[in-house]
């Protein structure tokens, strides 16, 4: 049974259990409970600081974790939805200064119909849970999401102007830029029409990455949400830890994360140090020690398929 | 092991403004103890009027709405009895309606005399009742409770104008949704023009007919009466909630109408304590007189002096509320008694002091001896098995009482001598000593604190308000099933540990709350803090002479206006509860008002949780609650060290069997 949190002089640690249990219930979706939180703390053995110190900055760590609910995901679709609808507007109106607001309008609708939306991997990646959603949040008609395969056929006939991939969380940037140097269907698109638009949609982007995916392709990146170097746990500027204690919490997770991983990506894929989960799925740009599964209790374990959220 | 799946927390809804007609209906248990008080002459249903007063959280708006037509045409459906048959078996008809303060108050600006403003809103509130009247001819007919041909409707509908010499028009219309619509446009008007008088000066009421004040709210149920005959005999409960966000004239205009009120109709007035703005009349030589013109029930007093019925209301309340998790439903789990674990003082006690390895009350047991240089008698006041012995032991130590006579009494006590004289004494000073001992026991155990937990505990520190009750139980619930789901979900039980962090929560919660109470908020919070400060500094007292002290009195005839409005407020608010006044010591002096700290606070404080003795040093000066109100830091902290340095002087004084007092809540 886990020790009462509150009851001994409420101080920090008892105060950090009780955000910890409010953020479950509240945001995360009662996604972990007590016991998870004593078992998860259990994998701290004391290996690279005294064991109190490393289950006090691992309790600190989790009470920062930045978690997005199935109700932020489905907002976050519809606000890139129109990021990207300001984007082909605001192209417009630039373009033709005296047109009136309906003119936009219609010219987007149109523009629309000439759009493909796609993921970026194979069925069951977070990627295609994202294009799913983002499809029925915006209500959008099935005949603009193709098989990328599809689409170089589409091509020729002229009824594809862009190529518009969705996608949940950009992070070091790699993925896409992978994608666009290797992807047999983008290759195909980009040596049939060299006038056609690559948009990048993406819910979550790490600074770093948008400027990776941008100097590399020719993507055009629009995220709904950009986190900083100030979110890398352990830079400089972070806000997630205070500084005084951000130097030994970096040894214990890197120490851990070497361990569970491999020394890049102890803490995170090529050390990205996030701190973010969302519904569907955990990125391995988030700390190892937070989804781990190698001989280690996750709090937020990461899968390797995902579900869509209705079912 | 019980999967990880969610579950709602039982107690998560305890709003009843908030609930629609189903929740209520899916919540709703039958306070019977408010239904049989027609023995001191209070009947819920009955043609007097009743003010119900109460603080946040009684149940008024619970029991009002429960009242109401529409949730009892419900009920009956339910129950799946004969529609046809609902106004042969009910005794009443009520309509329900809830005062909302910032649109009452927009009926008041300098741009239009105030003499107007009480023809308009004695108007507006004719429209109201109307509607509402309405609605509920329109719910019965739609339910088929009510069978009426349409001339009859027309006739009925064409008489209501005739009340207001209305000019007939077009009759072939007249049915209760006609009139009902009528009244919603005439009510749009006041509507707008109470809007527009914020902006314009010298604007003028234009919208006609102005209705009469009682011209509807009496002349309907009258008509109604006369015209129907399921209507004969039926009380017409109107049923005003939240009567404390009228303003002054708002009131003397329903109190007129209380006063002058009209069978078959009758008033319930859901109100906090000192809601009563007024309780003049438009009349200036008249005035509500209670029992004269209304009854009233205080909630809290009503729930709490009748614990017993008080505790099965709220097993009954919260069993329903555990029946509606599947899981908890299927394991048997719906008795709130079992679930909420609880401990005997003398089991506490003892797990205090087998936790730590130095037994501190003993050492100071042993300083005293020393002292006395009577060390060797110590293994005789010692009582293992039961830490509150010795206690009790060091206390009459503390009071100057001879180590042998101590042994002798405890022996006695031990041993049930019960014709002795000194059995007597010490099994009187034992229980009514006890709780406060394991309170100073706790505090020299530090880190380890007072529980707060079980289902008795959790009734008391409710205070006599059931949301405080569901709020404890929901924070307790969240708690157990965050950190501890398998026994509360296997075994049904929540722990003592997580029961005192909810109190605690809830005792912060409730305390952050009082700031945002509207004008003396900051003064109400810094009382609360302060005493909390006192009551703590006197339980702690080594010689004990006030075991539990929750409570203060004051002379209030003495404290300034401004200083009486904020004790005022924060009995409104039930951050203090106001008992009985005390009598006076000596005829001469003026009966002392006591007011109690609102018992969800305690575990705060880390006070007790109940209300007894009476002692000099709760009696405060109006300078002192001046002070503690409103006084600085420094001002405040010198009042309190005298208030509590004050019992030095007294010490020797103490008589060690001298106790005469109330007790409330043992």
């Amino acid at each position: 049974m886990m020790q009462s949190f509150i009851n001994d002089g409420r101080d920090e640690q008892s105060i950090i259990m009780h955000h910890i249990m409010q953020c479950s219930q509240y945001i995360w979706e009662n996604r972990i409970y007590g016991n998870n939180v004593g078992m998860w703390l259990d994998n701290f053995k004391g290996t690279f600081s005294s064991q109190d110190t490393e289950k006090k900055i691992a309790l600190s760590l989790l009470s920062e974790f930045l978690y997005y609910n199935e109700k932020e995901i489905r907002y976050l679709c519809r606000n890139l939805y129109s990021l990207f609808k300001q984007k082909i507007i605001g192209g417009y109106l630039s373009q033709n200064p005296t047109a009136h607001l309906s003119d936009a309008e219609a010219y987007f609708n149109g523009y629309l119909t000439s759009c493909r939306f796609s993921d970026m991997g194979e069925p069951g990646e977070s990627s295609g849970y994202i294009l799913y959603t983002f499809r029925q949040e915006n209500n959008l008609p099935l005949t603009l999401f193709r098989q990328k395969s599809d689409l170089p056929t589409a091509i020729k006939q002229k009824e594809v102007e862009s190529l518009i991939v969705i996608d949940d969380f950009l992070g070091s940037g790699d993925t896409a830029v992978r994608f666009w140097d290797d992807d047999p269907s983008i290759q195909k698109l980009r040596g049939s029409d060299p006038t056609i638009d690559f948009y990048y949609l993406v819910l979550l982007a790490m600074e770093q990455g948008i400027r990776n995916v941008e100097d590399n392709t020719d993507f055009c990146v629009i995220p709904a949400q950009i986190f900083s170097g100030r979110y890398r746990v352990f830079s400089d500027k972070s806000i997630i830890l205070p500084e005084d204690i951000r130097s030994v919490a970096k040894d214990i997770c890197k120490g851990y994360g070497e361990i569970l991983e491999d020394e890049i990506h102890a803490l995170g894929y090529k050390n990205s140090q996030a701190l973010i989960g969302m519904h569907h799925n955990i990125p391995n740009n988030t700390l190892p020690i937070i989804w781990s599964k190698n001989g280690w209790h996750p709090i937020f374990p990461r899968t390797t398929k995902v579900y869509r959220m209705d079912g | 092991m019980t999967e990880n799946y969610k579950i709602r927390n039982p107690f998560a809804d305890f709003n009843a403004s908030l609930m629609d007609e189903d929740d209520i209906l899916k919540y709703w248990t039958e306070p019977q103890v408010l239904f049989e008080l027609q023995a001191i002459g209070v009947d819920l249903t009955g043609p007097n009027p009743v003010v119900l007063m109460g603080g946040r959280g009684t149940g008024k708006t619970m029991l009002l709405k429960y009242m109401s037509n529409e949730i009892q045409i419900k009920q009956f459906i339910k129950e799946d009895l004969n529609v046809e048959e609902f106004l042969q078996n009910i005794e009443y008809l009520a309509i329900y309606y809830r005062f909302d303060g910032p649109s009452l108050s927009s009926f008041s600006n300098r741009n239009v005399p105030e003499v107007a403003w009480n023809v308009i809103f004695e108007h507006y509130f004719e429209l109201i009742i109307g509607q509402k009247y309405m609605l509920m001819l329109q719910n019965l007919k739609k339910n088929g409770c009510l069978e009426i041909a349409p001339t009859d409707e027309e006739k009925i509908v064409s008489r209501i104008f005739e009340l207001f010499s209305e000019s007939q028009m077009d009759r072939d219309n007249y049915n209760f949704t006609f009139l009902f619509e009528w009244l919603q446009n005439k009510q749009h008007e006041v509507d707008k023009f109470v809007n527009m008088a914020a902006l314009r000066r010298n604007i003028e009421f234009q919208s006609e007919p102005i209705i009469p004040s009682g011209k509807l709210i009496f002349g309907i149920p009258k008509l109604l009466e006369e015209s129907l005959s399921n209507f004969k005999h039926k009380n017409i409960l109107i049923m005003l909630d939240e009567y404390e966000n009228l303003t002054e004239y708002q009131q003397k205009i329903i109190n007129t109408l209380i006063k002058h009120t009209k069978r078959p109709v009758s008033f319930r007035i859901g109100t906090r304590i000192n809601g009563f703005i007024t309780y003049d009349t438009l009349n200036e030589d008249e005035f509500l007189m209670e029992d004269a013109d209304y009854r009233k029930i205080l909630f809290e007093d009503i729930l709490t002096s009748s614990k017993k019925e008080y505790k099965q209301l709220l097993k009954k309340i919260t069993e329903k509320r555990l029946n509606e998790i599947p899981i908890l439903e299927r394991n048997g789990f719906t008795d709130i008694e079992k679930i909420l674990e609880s401990v005997t003082n003398e089991d506490e006690a003892l797990q205090i002091v087998n936790k730590s390895s130095s037994k501190r009350h003993i050492q100071e047991m042993k300083n005293i001896l020393k002292q006395k240089s009577a060390e060797s008698m110590l293994p005789t006041l010692l009582y293992h098995e039961n830490p509150l012995i010795e206690m009790l032991n060091l206390l009459l130590l503390r009071r100057g009482e001879t180590p042998e006579k101590i042994k002798d009494m405890m022996k006695k006590y031990l041993e049930s001598e019960k014709e002795s004289e000194d059995y007597k004494k010490y099994k009187y000073l034992y229980e009514k000593n006890k709780l406060a001992l394991l309170f100073q026991l706790v505090s020299s155990y530090r880190p380890q604190k007072k529980s707060y937990a079980g289902f008795d505990m959790f009734a008391m520190l409710s205070s006599g308000i059931i949301r405080n009750f569901l709020e404890l139980c929901y924070q307790s619930f969240n708690l157990g099933l965050f950190f501890d789901r398998n026994r509360l979900l296997d075994e049904g039980e929540i722990s003592l540990e997580h029961q005192t962090d909810g109190a605690v929560i809830r005792a912060e919660k409730f305390f952050e709350t009082i700031e945002r109470i509207p004008t003396y908020g900051n003064e109400i919070k810094s009382l609360v803090q302060r005493l909390g400060a006192i009551f703590y500094s006197w339980q702690m007292d080594p010689r004990l002479k006030e075991p539990e002290p929750t409570y203060f009195s004051v002379d209030t005839t003495s404290l300034s206006v401004e200083d009486r409005k904020i004790l005022d407020a924060a009995v409104q608010w039930s951050v203090l509860q106001k008992k009985k006044p005390m009598k006076s010591r000596s005829p001469i002096m003026p009966r002392r008002d006591v007011y109690v700290l609102n018992r969800i606070l305690a575990p705060k404080f880390s006070l007790s949780y109940r209300t007894r003795g009476r002692t000099s040093e709760s009696e405060f000066s109006s300078k002192d609650i001046h002070i503690l109100m409103c006084g600085s830091e420094d001002d405040a902290n010198r009042v309190i060290r005298g208030l509590t340095g004050e019992k030095e002087r007294h010490r020797d004084q103490m008589e060690l069997w001298d106790y005469e007092g109330f007790e409330n809540g043992d």
